[in-house]
C-alpha cells in the first residue's frame, strides 16, 4: 500500500516535465552532439556498433571491446575527466567503494571540493583524484619487493600476496592515491560484522575474503582501473556511474575511441606534470582550477 | 600472521610514525658511531680509539633494535623474507636490506679483529660505508616525487643529526659506565668532539628550518632550545654535566627525527585533500598511542640491554 502511495506521488505530467528538463540539460551540455557528430564520420571504420543518439557509455564500451581485441602491450588505458562537467556528487567514490568492497580508511577515488574566488565571484570546483597509473610511477620504484608493478597496458597493480605492508609506496605517491588496509570494518564494535563487509572483494582476478592477518588486510591498496571489469568488456565502476558523464575511459592509443578523440580535440592537462611521472589521468578544464 | 601495525594510530597520511622514527634514530646512531670510531682510529684520535669496543657494541645493539623496529612496523611481518627472494634494487629500502647484510659482516669482522690490530684500510672502508649508509637512509625519505625531501639541506641535516645522535650516545654511555672510574679526561675529550659536531648540526638545522619556511613551528623551537641546552651542559665540563648532555642530546635527536618524519608527511598533496574524504585514518593528524610508546620504550631498552651485554662479553682492546 505504501509503495502505491509513493508511486502516485509522481504524476505523468511531472514525469514528462522532469524528462524534458533532463533532455534539455543534456542538450545544453554540448558533448553528446560533438561526440555523435564525430561518430558519424567514424562509422566507416567497420567496428563501431553504436549509433547516433546512443549514450556515450555505449560508445566507450564499444571502444573497450575494440581495445580488448588488441594484444595487451598495444593497449594504453587512460582516463579523461572533464572538470567542467563534474557535479561533485561523489557517486564515483561510492561506486568504487561498493565495487571493490572497500573497508574503512581505504579510498581509491576521492573528489576534491575546492572553493576559490571572492564575493561577488566565488567559484566551486570538483576534482576527482585517483591513482594516476603513472608511466614512471614512483611507487613501482619505491616498492622493495616488486609487489607493485606496471603492466604492459599501463595499469599499475599490486600483488597482494607479495606486498609486505611497508607503506613505502604510500609515501612515494605524489597524488596521495594509496591507502593502507588496517583491517577495520565499518561494523566493528557492533554485535555482528555485516555480510556486506565480510564478503570477498574481487580484485586482480581473484576473490579476497577479509580475514584478519590475510591479504588484502595489511596491504597497500589503490585504484586498478577495475581490471576485473575492463577485461570483461565493462567500464570501470566510476565511469559507469558518473551522472555528469564527466569521466571517460579507454585506450588512448586508439584515435577512434572517445578518450583518444577528447585528448586530441580538447586541451587536456595532468596533475603535477612537472614531477615527470607521466600520469595517465587527463583533465579537461584543469587550468581553470586552483588545485 | 596478525600484524601489530593495526594497533598503532597510524593513518594513510602519516603511514610512518613513531616506530619508523625509532628505526631511523637507532640506525642513525649505529652508523654514526661506526663512522666516528672508524674516523677516530684512522686519525689516531686517542679518545675515540679508546672507545672502539664500546662503539662497536653500540653499533651492533642499536642496529639490531632498529631493524626490529622496522620489522614490527610491517603489515605482513611473515613476508619479510621476500625482501631477499624478490628484491627491487631500484628501491632504496630494497637496497638497504642488502647493505645491512654487509654492515653485519663489517661488525662481525671488527669484533674478530678487536684483540688484534684492525688494519687501517678496513677502518677506511667502515668509515665510508657508515657515511654512505646514513646518506642512503636519508634518501629513503627523499624520492623526488615523494613529499619528504622538502629541502636540499635535508639530507645534510639528516647526516649531521645522525652524528649528533651517535656522539650523544657515546657520551651518555661513557658517562654512565665510567663516571665512577673518573675517566674524566676521556669524557672531556669526547665532549670537545661532541661540541663541534653539535654546533655544525645546529647551523644546518637552522638553515633547514628556514628553507622549509616553518620557523614558527613549536617543534622547531623545542629542537633549537634542546641543542642550546646540550651545548651549555657540555661547556660545564664536568662528568655529570657531560653525561646529562649526552642524555638530553639523545632525546633531542629522537625528537628531531620524529619531527622531520611526521611533519614532512603531513603535507597535503593537493589543496582540499584533507577534507575530500573524511574517515578516522585519513586524517592529517598523528599522535602515537600508548601502545606505540610502550613498544618504543621496549625497543630503546632492548638496544640498551644488548649494548650492556655486548660491552661485557667483548674483549678489551689494546688501548683499554
Amino acid at each position: 500500500m505504501e509503495k502505491e502511495g509513493v508511486r502516485h506521488k509522481i504524476s505523468r505530467r511531472d514525469f514528462l516535465k522532469l524528462g524534458s528538463l533532463a533532455g534539455l540539460t543534456l542538450a545544453a551540455s554540448g558533448l553528446p552532439e560533438t561526440v555523435l557528430a564525430s561518430a558519424e564520420e567514424k562509422k566507416d571504420a567497420g567496428n563501431i556498433h553504436w549509433k547516433k543518439g546512443d549514450d556515450i557509455l555505449l560508445r566507450m564500451q564499444d571502444d573497450l571491446a575494440r581495445a580488448l581485441t588488441k594484444p595487451r602491450e598495444q593497449r594504453k588505458w587512460a582516463m579523461v575527466i572533464d572538470l567542467r562537467k563534474c557535479t561533485g556528487c561523489f557517486a564515483c567514490t561510492v561506486a568504487c567503494k561498493a565495487e571493490n568492497v572497500l573497508p574503512p580508511n581505504v579510498v581509491y577515488r576521492r573528489v576534491l571540493d575546492l572553493e576559490s574566488g571572492r564575493y561577488p565571484n566565488p567559484k566551486r570546483d570538483f576534482v576527482p583524484v585517483l591513482c594516476n597509473h603513472c608511466e614512471d610511477a614512483p611507487c613501482v620504484t619505491a616498492c622493495p619487493v616488486k609487489a607493485t608493478t606496471k603492466r604492459q597496458d599501463g595499469i599499475v597493480d599490486v600483488d597482494y600476496e607479495k606486498c609486505i605492508g611497508c607503506r613505502a609506496c604510500l609515501n612515494a605517491c605524489a597524488y596521495g592515491a594509496r591507502s593502507f588496509d588496517f583491517g577495520q570494518f565499518y561494523t566493528d564494535r557492533t554485535p555482528q560484522l555485516q555480510n556486506y563487509e565480510t564478503r570477498p572483494t574481487y580484485e586482480y582476478k581473484k576473490d579476497w575474503p577479509r580475514i584478519k592477518g590475510k591479504s588484502p588486510i595489511g596491504n597497500a591498496r589503490k585504484c586498478h582501473f577495475c581490471i576485473h571489469r575492463i577485461e570483461r568488456g565493462m567500464l570501470p565502476a566510476c565511469v559507469a556511474t558518473c551522472i555528469g558523464k564527466a569521466t571517460y575511459f579507454g585506450d588512448k592509443e586508439d584515435n577512434l575511441s572517445l578518450v583518444g578523440e577528447l585528448m586530441n580535440r580538447e586541451k587536456v592537462k595532468r596533475l603535477k606534470e612537472s614531477l615527470g611521472t607521466n600520469p595517465r589521468i587527463y583533465y579537461i578544464g584543469l587550468e581553470e582550477v586552483q588545485v | 600472521m596478525i600484524s601489530i601495525t593495526a594497533l598503532a594510530d597510524l593513518n594513510n597520511v602519516v603511514p610512518w610514525g613513531l616506530w619508523v622514527s625509532i628505526y631511523i634514530f637507532l640506525v642513525g646512531i649505529s652508523a654514526g658511531v661506526l663512522a666516528l670510531v672508524a674516523w677516530g682510529n684512522l686519525q689516531g684520535n686517542p679518545h675515540l680509539k679508546k672507545i672502539t669496543r664500546m662503539g662497536l657494541a653500540l653499533a651492533l645493539s642499536t642496529l639490531l633494535a632498529g631493524l626490529l623496529s622496522i620489522q614490527i612496523d610491517l603489515g605482513h611481518i611473515e613476508r619479510f623474507y621476500k625482501l631477499f627472494t624478490s628484491p627491487n634494487f631500484g628501491s632504496v629500502m630494497g637496497v638497504m636490506v642488502w647493505l645491512y647484510g654487509v654492515y653485519f659482516a663489517i661488525l662481525a669482522i671488527s669484533f674478530l679483529l678487536l684483540k688484534k690490530i684492525i688494519p687501517k684500510p678496513f677502518f677506511m672502508f667502515s668509515f665510508v660505508f657508515a657515511l654512505g649508509l646514513i646518506v642512503l637512509e636519508s634518501l629513503l625519505f627523499a624520492r623526488p616525487p615523494g613529499r619528504h625531501w622538502h629541502s636540499l639541506i635535508f639530507p645534510v641535516h639528516f647526516f649531521t643529526s645522525s652524528l649528533v645522535s651517535a656522539i650523544s650516545t657515546l657520551l651518555f654511555m661513557a658517562g654512565i659506565l665510567w663516571v665512577k672510574d673518573k675517566k674524566s679526561e676521556l669524557l672531556l675529550g669526547l665532549s670537545k668532539i661532541a661540541l663541534s659536531i653539535i654546533i655544525v648540526n645546529l647551523i644546518v638545522e637552522i638553515i633547514d628550518i628556514l628553507s622549509f619556511g616553518n620557523a614558527a613551528h613549536l617543534g622547531n623551537w623545542l629542537l633549537l632550545s634542546g641543542n642550546i641546552i646540550v651545548i651549555t651542559l657540555l661547556r660545564k665540563r664536568t662528568n655529570v654535566s657531560i653525561t646529562i648532555a649526552g642524555g638530553v642530546g639523545l632525546i633531542v635527536m629522537l625528537f628531531s627525527k620524529y619531527n622531520g618524519l611526521i611533519s614532512a608527511q603531513r603535507l597535503e598533496p593537493f589543496r582540499g585533500f584533507a577534507k575530500s574524504y573524511i574517515e578516522p585514518r585519513l586524517m592529517f593528524s598523528y599522535t602515537p598511542n600508548g601502545f606505540e610508546f610502550l613498544v618504543a620504550i621496549f625497543l630503546i631498552s632492548l638496544a640498551g640491554g644488548l649494548f650492556y651485554f655486548l660491552y661485557k662479553i667483548l674483549p678489551l682492546t689494546r688501548e683499554e
